[in-house]
């Protein structure tokens, strides 16, 4: 169990930067996940703390102890990869052999046969048989063990390597990417079974993902990172609620937000395509504005009046549970999207012309930059974290 | 249903195929049916692809002081007992496939690191090494044979093993095909390696080794073929030594040895040292194929 540390971390290639000056602590025992679009460095950033990659600047540090010289198997951590990257060759116990062979036996021995004159080597074996028994069992793969990769379905495989993994007793797991080549409802299931073994073993877990689900669902904090930058750090709620970017509101959540343009006048009041929102800001932003509005916190309303949008319905997207209906707006490409009830949303036909209202008190401002702007309820105001 | 000109066409394609199997196989065909027939068959070309397998008298048997029945046999017997008695065809082969062996083995040694390097490690240069390893493959080998003669001479390794092995050790044909199989390896799979713990060397040995058997394999064949097939590389370095001879080298001493007329047991020496590689081919056929597809060579 370890806490990790970043501090100033950069990373280019070949004058290209991909990781600007990312500060970031993650505490011991905590589950943080790193999401963002492909390409944004979250799996550079991974590897950096892994070892495989050297950062071009700053300092990484597993509890509080510098590592940036240390190799990769020396920093006690075990990695989960996308592509499972099991030994195709080995059994699966031998896949889940091979990092404790290679951590508790001396080189002698490892050594074919001569191995064995070695005296004590048979006790290390057994203790090593009965880690992977332990393992084994905790992720039911016990019956896949004579077995090789190549027999094993993605989920099993995927097991697999988390078993490889935990053999090990790492003081952290990094995890990239490890659901995404799973089927839809695999990767749910998988969620679940990793945030219970999560509790179960009280480790420390990064994990990357592109998947805001995924980021949403089984995190303690959520770090969201774009273009190299460290955006937002906070739990879900926070990053859901509050994202301080248009950048971490456009891409945590789905449906995607809908962001509409706006202004603020000089009393902080907020107007957007020539209705009043309900929102007040600092007057200090005065100017062109973007006004973020979640799909679940639009009302339909029957009446056309001063407070509501109206969009032609050109889409309806039925998930059971919810209906989202796509509504395009005079004088903007982008559709708008409000979540219905059923009962609500399958009466509508495509093609009607549907009122909207946003909830009270719902709005999300961003100034001309981008970044996220507190609603003015009292007094106090200014840029929010 | 096919139309007339579709028919036409396989005819056609197939008639050409058949052509060139013929000038492929027609040789051997000879070889193993000279092998069977006595020489006076040979000479007057009767007897169709077996021979008639009349008893004959064994001219060498006689002038050697043996009584007349004691050299009669059946020419198929003939052939094959004189091809191993007038020549060491046991020694040729035992030194034929310890020199393809031990040339196989060694470049395999070197030529797996180097692949590795050339593909998955990032260092200053690695093009321009790898572009030079491309160059190599240009140079043909009758063109340094003459400075690497001199060097092994000077060195007094000629008429040994060593002359007929040592040139022979680093193929760049073998870095060459390994780094392009290294290339279609998940980098995952050896970050995993060093994540368990893996120093590179043991990466090499232990996870590129096992997954690059195919590979290997079918360069194993291309290697194997050429070294026991060569007879230019040991007819320069065995000048006077006859132990050291290599199989091809060895069906020349039928050639010199002969008074008269020896096809027979020629043909027999040569079948004996073509049948091994046919073998190996036949039970690495499909790797083999699977090897030259995989890396669009040839």
């Amino acid at each position: 169990m370890a806490g990790i540390t970043l501090n100033s971390v950069t990373k280019s290639y070949g004058g290209n930067a991909v990781i600007n000056d990312l500060n970031l602590d993650i505490n011991d025992g905590e589950f943080l996940t790193l999401v963002g679009p492909s390409g944004c460095g979250k799996s550079t950033t991974l590897r950096i703390i892994a070892g495989l990659e050297n950062q071009t600047g700053g300092d990484v540090a597993i509890d509080d102890k510098n590592v940036n010289n240390i190799r990769p198997s020396l920093r006690d951590l075990a990695m989960v990869f996308q592509s499972y990257a099991l030994y195709p060759h080995l059994t699966v116990r031998n896949n889940l052999m091979t990092p404790l062979r290679l951590r508790d036996l001396t080189f002698w021995e490892r050594f074919p046969i001569l191995g064995y004159l070695v005296p004590g080597r048979s006790k290390k074996i057994t203790s090593i048989e009965a880690e992977i028994q332990k393992v084994a069992e905790t992720l039911k793969i016990e019956p896949l063990l004579a077995r090789k990769p190549g027999q094993l379905s993605g989920g099993q495989r995927q097991r697999v390597a988390l078993g490889r993994a935990m053999v090990r007793n790492p003081a952290a797991f990094l995890m990239d990417e490890p659901l995404s080549n799973l089927d839809a409802s695999l990767r749910v299931h998988m969620r679940a079974e990793l945030s219970s073994l999560h509790k179960k073993l009280k480790t420390t877990f990064v994990y990357v993902t592109h998947d805001q689900a995924e980021a949403l669902t089984m995190s303690d904090r959520i770090a969201v990172m774009m273009d190299g930058d460290l955006l937002q750090l906070g739990t879900p709620e926070e990053v859901y609620k509050n994202p301080n970017d248009i950048r971490v509101a456009e891409f945590i959540g789905s449906p995607k937000m809908n962001i509409l343009k706006g202004t603020c006048d000089e009393k902080g009041q907020v107007t957007s395509a020539g209705i009043k929102i309900d929102a007040q800001i600092d007057p200090l932003n005065a100017g062109a504005i973007s006004i973020g509005f979640r799909p679940e916190h639009i009302e339909i309303v029957q009446k056309a009046s001063n407070k509501t949008l109206s969009g032609k319905l050109s889409y309806k997207e039925n998930l059971g549970s919810d209906v989202f209906l796509h509504l395009s707006l005079d004088g903007s490409d982008d559709s708008f999207i409000v979540r219905a009830q059923p009962n609500e949303g399958n009466t509508q036909k495509i093609g009607d012309i549907l009122h909207f209202t946003p909830i009270k008190g719902s709005a999300l401002v961003f100034d001309s930059k981008g970044q996220g702007v507190t609603l003015l309820k009292s007094k106090t105001s200014g840029k929010r974290k | 249903m096919y139309s007339q000109t579709n028919w036409l066409g396989e005819f056609f394609k197939h008639s050409l195929l058949l052509a060139g199997a013929i000038v492929v196989l027609l040789p051997f065909y000879l070889m193993l049916s000279y092998s069977f027939k006595s020489p006076s068959e040979i000479e007057a070309n009767k007897g169709g692809f077996f021979g008639t397998q009349e008893i004959m008298t064994d001219n060498r048997c006689i002038k050697a002081g043996n009584p007349e029945e004691e050299c009669l046999m059946r020419p198929i017997v003939y052939n094959y007992t004189a091809a191993f008695k007038e020549a060491p065809l046991v020694r040729y082969m035992l030194n034929g496939i310890f020199v393809t062996v031990s040339i196989f083995v060694i470049q395999v040694i070197i030529a797996l690191p180097c692949a590795y390097a050339l593909s998955k490690l990032r260092f200053w240069g690695r093009n321009v090494v790898f572009g030079m390893v491309i160059f190599c493959l240009l140079i043909p080998v009758h063109a340094i044979a003459l400075p690497l003669y001199i060097m092994l001479a000077k060195v007094g390794l000629t008429n040994t093993y060593a002359a007929l092995i040592i040139p022979w050790t680093i193929s760049v044909f073998g870095i060459f095909l390994m780094r392009q199989f290294f290339m279609t390896v998940p980098d995952d799979l050896i970050d995993a390696a060093r994540m368990d713990g893996m120093g590179e060397f043991s990466i090499v040995w232990q996870v590129m080794l096992p997954t690059a058997i195919p590979a290997l394999l079918a360069f194993g064949i291309f290697s194997v073929v050429a070294h026991w097939n060569d007879y230019y590389w040991p007819r320069i370095v065995v000048t006077g030594n006859k132990d050291l001879m290599t199989p091809p080298l060895g069906l020349r001493m039928f050639k010199s040895d002969m008074d008269g007329n020896e096809y027979g047991p020629m043909m027999a020496a040569t079948t004996v040292i073509v049948l091994p590689l046919v073998i190996i081919f036949l039970l690495a056929q499909r790797r083999f194929i699977e090897g030259i597809t995989m890396t669009g060579m040839k």
